[in-house]
């Protein structure tokens, strides 16, 4: 092959190729791996309150560990004193992508300091 | 100026490192120019993650065998073997690749916090059509004499129908695109009767046959030369073929067909044919030269 070419293009040309052989890699790879029957499978934590003028703002993650995207994931944060319910928030998510984590914030007006904080996912559709 | 016309008579040495730079230059303006309206639209981020991984896959691969249709037919290098044209279709992928992970970095779409499966697919579905640009940039935006002796006019002179294939395909593809991953494609197909539809897609033909036969278009003359009306006929079916092909194509790849009766996916076909219409006749006189 007559290839004219100077250094530069070849180096450009050998990054290439790694990076394209890097790409195909790791895509092949996650084609492999991924399960068959792909669904979410949604996390949810809380953080640490802190205090604002508003009220307490309780930072939350949501991991999605599954092979799918959860898409308008509605999540439920509650504090509960007992069996009592005191005081509840909900936030939902556009999208959270597979082996992905979103976060957002709820804000209480209660001190969560006085209750349990008990954080679920209510729902959310496949795309 | 100057160098390009020393360029011009010494086609077969090594070009330097700055007419490299150039072209690279040349290339990744072309690049962005195409593609930014798609690297800035949200619901191209949310395809690339909801998109499964093997059909990240299948991306890869039509992606880079328009480039390499692209750059055998209308490339930078007229005279170019398969060889080189393999190493040309690379190294635009690989600089696709590239521009688009800096860019989603800059825009705050990726970084140190995202998944590597998110990441992976934002920036493959980004770079395809990044890579698409490339192309088209580094082989027209430049100014004309590089690499191109007089003596290949010739060849040129008569396009060859898998040229015109090729290229009709890649116009489609960069026009189309920009649109094809939207809400509104779904939404106008789902919303608009069929006698409509149908008026569209009349207008999507006379749209493509005027811009290829009729309006003194830049290039008509000597890439939809006709010879007759069948020509006409011919020529504007296969334009009109190729729009539907390439809206199918990208609709599938945006996921548009998943859990869509084939009604609304034919619908869906026909709006997003306007715009692929429009371009592959464009782009059949426009991304050559």
């Amino acid at each position: 092959m007559k290839a004219k070419k100077n250094a530069l293009e070849w180096t450009v040309f050998g990054a290439s190729v790694a990076v394209i052989g890097a790409v195909v890699a790791l895509l092949v790879h996650a084609a492999v791996t991924s399960q068959r029957d792909k669904r979410p499978a949604l996390r949810v934590a809380t953080r640490e309150a802190t205090r604002e003028p508003e009220g307490y703002l309780v930072p939350v993650i949501v991991s999605n560990d599954g092979d799918a995207t959860a898409e308008q994931a509605r999540i439920r944060i509650a504090l509960m004193a007992g069996s009592e319910e005191v005081e509840a928030a909900e936030l939902m998510i556009a999208f959270v992508p597979r082996k992905s984590q979103r976060e957002a914030s709820v804000v209480f007006r209660r001190d969560p300091a006085c209750c349990a904080i008990v954080a679920r996912t209510i729902a959310y559709e496949k795309p | 100026m100057m160098t390009d016309a020393a360029d011009a008579g010494s086609r077969h040495a090594i070009p330097s490192t700055a007419d490299s730079l150039r072209e690279y230059g040349r290339g990744f303006a072309g690049g962005l120019l195409f593609s930014l309206p798609l690297l800035y639209t949200m619901e191209v981020w949310w395809v690339s993650f909801i998109a499964q991984p093997s059909r990240l896959l299948v991306l890869l691969a039509f992606t880079f065998l328009l480039l390499l249709g692209y750059n055998r037919y209308a490339g930078l290098r007229h005279d170019a073997s398969w060889g080189e044209v393999a190493i040309d279709s690379v190294e635009e992928l690989g600089l696709g690749i590239g521009t688009s992970a800096v860019v989603l970095y800059l825009i705050g779409r990726i970084g140190p916090a995202t998944s590597s499966a998110e990441a992976l697919g934002k920036v493959v579905v980004e770079a395809a059509i990044v890579a698409v640009g490339f192309s088209v940039g580094s082989a027209q935006l430049g100014s004309r004499d590089r690499d191109r002796g007089k003596g290949s006019e010739d060849d040129e002179g008569r396009p060859t129908l898998a040229r015109q294939v090729v290229i009709a395909g890649c116009g489609a593809v960069l026009f189309a695109a920009n649109v094809a991953p939207t809400e509104e494609i779904l939404m106008i197909a789902a919303e608009t009767g069929p006698v409509r539809l149908l008026g569209l897609a009349a207008l999507s033909l006379v749209v493509a046959g005027g811009v290829l036969y009729s309006m003194d278009f830049k290039g008509a003359e000597r890439f939809a030369a006709v010879e007759g009306k069948l020509d006409v006929a011919i020529g504007l079916a296969m334009t009109y073929a190729i729009a539907l092909a390439v809206s199918a194509i990208l609709l599938w790849f945006f996921g548009r067909f998943d859990g869509v009766g084939p009604d609304v996916c034919a619908r869906q076909v026909v709006v997003l044919g306007f715009p692929a219409a429009l371009g592959s006749a464009a782009g059949r006189l426009l991304l050559q030269s």
